[in-house]
């Protein structure tokens, strides 16, 4: 039985659709990335589990039992679900101690001090116990909202970007507690992300998301070894995308030509080439070089390619400086035929 | 600093030796006892208490679930109704006054007649209480409306996750959240409404039993002359204390209770949508909308449109002719010519001392706006009326005569409303971008060529409304009015009042339409100039 199944969910908001036709499983146990950048309709998905938004269409179910149906619906508060905020929705007027109480104390379970302070165990704030929000920083706001969405050991828990508010060193940090958490625990996860490596590093499998629909769920080392589509593999690899044409074995791409490592058909097509896929030498396609970035373990080169841009990293060559010409060859490419 | 020196001086000679010098009057610590504690002192101060509390109690129950219908629910009509709302504040309470004893007078009022004689009374402080309180009703629905609008809406979602439905989610986060900002608001509603004259004076003296405060009580007293003067004195004081003493008390309770509201990131307001109470919730809130604000002008406007006041059914326009009389243009050409001067001078004033950077400066420039109409003006009363000389070197002679003119009267109205153009010059320059102005000065301007290019474009929008604020307050003027007006001249406020209460109500009705005329066309111009800005 899986833990979250969406079958054939639809949204708007006004005439804009913002999730199409998406259907989903969530396993038991489980720590699914929803993937995307912002406004391809992660957040909306995920907040229509939690019961805070109802779908045009389509059918909700958790743990095998419906949920929402258009007809039927469980208020939020009925549906046993955890959930973390980005911008951690720490209730301000009560203590650290107050707001992890809270969903305890409405439900009106037993011993609520020791599992309080059990769950404020698992985030490392059982010293912080009765201060106010006020007085912590961002990093411990944060554990405080996964102190609070755990203790009442949910069914399932609902992360909203839950790191983005944090600066990077807390967010790997928090990465981690996350990470252990689940280990400790074992909840059922989904986590909303725009940050691939944040998916790639905590998920079991990664649902890339944009425009409204799923373009590739699987687990997060297929997604970066090989992404489905163009989209996914911009999005989650950051490799160069390119709209061409395929004519005699080489790629025709805004007047320059590239001879490709493997044998293809002609027509158009779009072609994936990952920045570090790319070679730079005396062979190859001659090209302007534009900007040439310092990245630490390998240097950006920056190619003109006609309107647009030519990213490759590599080991530093000397005396390859901007306006100088270098020739470009492509090593490793995906091909995704045009419909 | 320097720059700040003049203002400073200004200030004091103008506010806080003429408040001294009330003090003085006042007596001395010998006489006061018996002049605190005599009856009519007493009871004064108790009638204030009472039709204050009550304001601000019947402010703080209608307002609080108007604030809540629309910030957060798809009530219907939503934009009209926050306008509604809000259009108490532009208009000066005793128009309110005069639509309910049209409406409630306890023997021809048109609701009277509908429920039938001996059930209402708008006369006393019961009656007070209401109309005070729903003419100050903006000051709570704005300030929890906007508490509202800030709680990030995951603060309540996360409420839900927990397990909580949304009663008992609004109960245990949305209330203790927005409760500060309610109370803030009731508190100014109590100064508001133990400050204002033309409401009690309306609706007390000549209620049965009398209904003294102490606004109408310190205006009587004036009105014996040299004898009531140290007896209003006292008044005078005992209202400043309370003023001082509650706005105080909110500040304290503000910081001592103070929630910060974390910033919203969430996806904005969150709707409640009412579902199947939308249709019976909207008729409610529209009936109660409709009756608290939209009736009493109606029966102000239809008051001016009936041949005898108090006889419904029939209509005529023979009491418009009144617009046309020599002493209405005379005193409308005053109250325009006094407003337009007030709005200019608040702004500029407030501009100036804005630009000096002082923040004592500012603090010392809002004080006056926190002092009773009615104490302000008697302080410059007692002050002014006779002329002040100042002699300089021992030889050159200033006299410095302001007593019974309107050069007074301007004073007054431009200290009391100083502190709305320091606000939102102050706001409006701490929000400008300065690197325009620095851009200026690269780009070869000189230091005031770089203001007026750089900057002033960026706060003139905040200034303009600050200007028709004060305008709109001013030109409908009454509490400071009714003290320093010259002997044998009228403002609006001033003529409005005293036909209102001897002489003829039919024709005030008809001066007060054409004011509300006035009003709302400003408005609308002023809300199209805004949503063409957007």
């Amino acid at each position: 039985m899986s833990a979250v199944e969406l079958t054939g969910i639809e949204k708007s908001f006004g005439a804009t659709a913002v999730v199409k036709r998406l259907s989903l499983e969530v396993k038991e146990h489980e720590l699914l990335a929803l993937l995307g950048p912002s406004g391809c309709g992660k957040t909306t998905t995920l907040r229509m589990i939690a019961g805070l938004e109802r779908p045009d269409r389509g059918r909700i179910q958790l743990a095998g039992q419906l949920v929402d149906d258009g007809a039927m619906f469980v208020q939020p508060e009925k549906r046993g679900l955890g959930m973390v905020f980005q911008s951690y929705a720490v209730w301000p007027h009560k203590s650290v101690f107050e707001n992890v109480a809270y969903p305890l104390q409405l439900r009106r379970e037993p011993a609520i001090d020791a599992r309080v302070m059990e769950a404020l165990g698992w985030v490392r704030l059982a010293a912080l116990a009765h201060r106010r929000p006020h007085e912590l920083s961002g990093g411990q706001l944060q554990r405080v909202a996964l102190a609070r969405a755990l203790v009442g050991r949910p069914k399932v828990l609902l992360l909203d970007e839950p790191l983005s508010n944090l600066d990077v060193a807390l967010r790997e940090e928090l990465r981690g507690e996350i990470a252990s958490l689940r280990a400790k625990l074992g909840t059922t996860m989904i986590l909303v992300t725009h940050d691939q490596g944040e998916a790639l590093a905590l998920a079991d499998r990664v649902a890339v998301m944009n425009r409204g629909v799923i373009e590739q769920l699987a687990a997060p080392d297929v997604v970066y070894r090989e992404p489905s589509t163009p989209f996914v593999a911009g999005f989650v690899g950051g490799a160069n995308v390119l709209d061409g044409e395929v004519r005699n074995g080489r790629f025709h791409v805004e007047g320059h030509a590239f001879a490709l490592p493997v044998t293809a058909e002609d027509g158009p097509v779009t072609l994936v080439v990952r920045a570090e896929d790319i070679a730079l030498g005396t062979t190859g396609t001659p090209l302007a070089l534009q900007a040439r970035l310092f990245l630490g373990s390998s240097t950006e080169y920056r190619l003109s390619l006609g309107s647009t841009v030519l990213r490759i990293t590599g080991p530093a060559i000397n005396g390859l400086t901007p306006g100088s010409s270098a020739s470009a060859s492509l090593r490793a490419v995906r091909l995704y035929r045009k419909p | 600093m320097k720059r700040a020196l003049p203002f400073a001086l200004a200030l004091l000679g103008t506010v806080f030796i003429p408040l001294a010098v009330l003090l003085a009057k006042s007596g001395s610590p010998a006489t006061w006892a018996p002049l605190w504690l005599s009856d009519a002192a007493t009871r004064a101060l108790t009638g204030t208490l009472v039709s204050s509390l009550g304001a601000a109690s019947v402010a703080l129950l209608l307002g609080v679930p108007f604030a809540w219908l629309v910030a957060r629910t798809d009530v219907a009509g939503l934009r009209v109704m926050r306008t509604v709302l809000t259009l108490p504040s532009a208009i000066p309470p005793y128009i309110w006054t005069m639509g309910w004893i049209a409406l409630a007078n306890p023997k021809s009022g048109w609701l009277t007649l509908l429920v039938g004689q001996g059930r209402v009374d708008i006369y006393g402080f019961g009656g007070m209480a209401f109309v005070l309180g729903t003419s100050a009703l903006p000051l709570v629905v704005l300030s929890t409306a906007a508490a509202l609008e800030r709680i990030d809406p995951s603060l309540e979602e996360a409420a839900r996750l927990s397990g909580a439905t949304a009663a008992r989610t609004f109960r245990s986060v949305t209330l203790p959240l927005i409760t500060p900002a309610a109370m803030s608001g009731a508190a100014l509603v109590f100064v508001f409404a133990s400050a204002s004259f033309g409401v009690p004076y309306l609706l007390g003296v000549s209620a049965n039993p009398p209904a003294p405060t102490l606004t109408t009580r310190i205006y009587g007293e004036v009105l014996m002359g040299e004898a009531g003067l140290s007896r209003a004195a006292v008044l005078s004081v005992e209202l400043l204390l309370l003023a001082v003493l509650v706005l105080g008390l909110n500040a304290w309770i503000a910081r001592a209770g103070r929630v910060r509201l974390p910033r919203g990131k969430g996806l904005g307001r969150a709707l409640v949508s009412l579902g199947r109470a939308r249709l019976p919730v909207s008729l409610g809130a529209w009936l109660v909308a409709g009756v608290v604000i939209l009736l009493p002008l109606g029966a102000v406007f239809l008051t001016g449109l009936q041949p005898t006041w108090g006889q419904w059914g029939s209509f005529t326009l023979k009491h418009w002719g009144v617009v046309l009389q020599p002493r209405t243009l005379h005193a409308a050409g005053v109250s325009l010519g006094l407003a337009g001067a007030a709005a200019l001078l608040v702004v500029a004033v407030g501009l100036a001392i804005a630009l000096t950077r002082q923040r004592w400066l500012e603090t010392l420039a809002d004080a006056p706006s926190a002092i009773p109409g009615t104490v302000l003006a008697l302080a410059l009363l007692v002050t002014f009326s006779r002329d002040v000389r100042f002699v300089a070197f021992e030889q050159v002679a200033f006299v410095l005569a302001l007593g019974n003119t309107f050069w007074l009267l301007l004073l007054s109205y431009v200290v009391k409303h100083l502190a709305l153009g320091v606000r939102s010059a102050s706001d409006s320059l701490a929000q400008a971008d300065p690197t325009l102005g620095e851009a200026a000065r690269l780009s070869g301007a000189g230091r005031l060529r770089a203001f007026i290019d750089g900057i002033f474009p960026q706060v003139r929008g905040a200034l303009a409304g600050a200007a028709l604020l004060t305008f709109l307050t001013v030109v409908s003027e009454l509490t400071m009015s009714v003290l320093l007006i010259p002997t044998g001249s009228d403002v609006l406020g001033t003529l409005l009042f005293e036909l209102q209460s001897y002489a003829d109500p039919s024709s005030a009705a008809v001066i007060a339409s054409a004011l509300l005329l006035v009003v709302l066309a400003a408005l609308t111009v002023q809300m199209s100039r805004r949503a063409e800005a957007r």
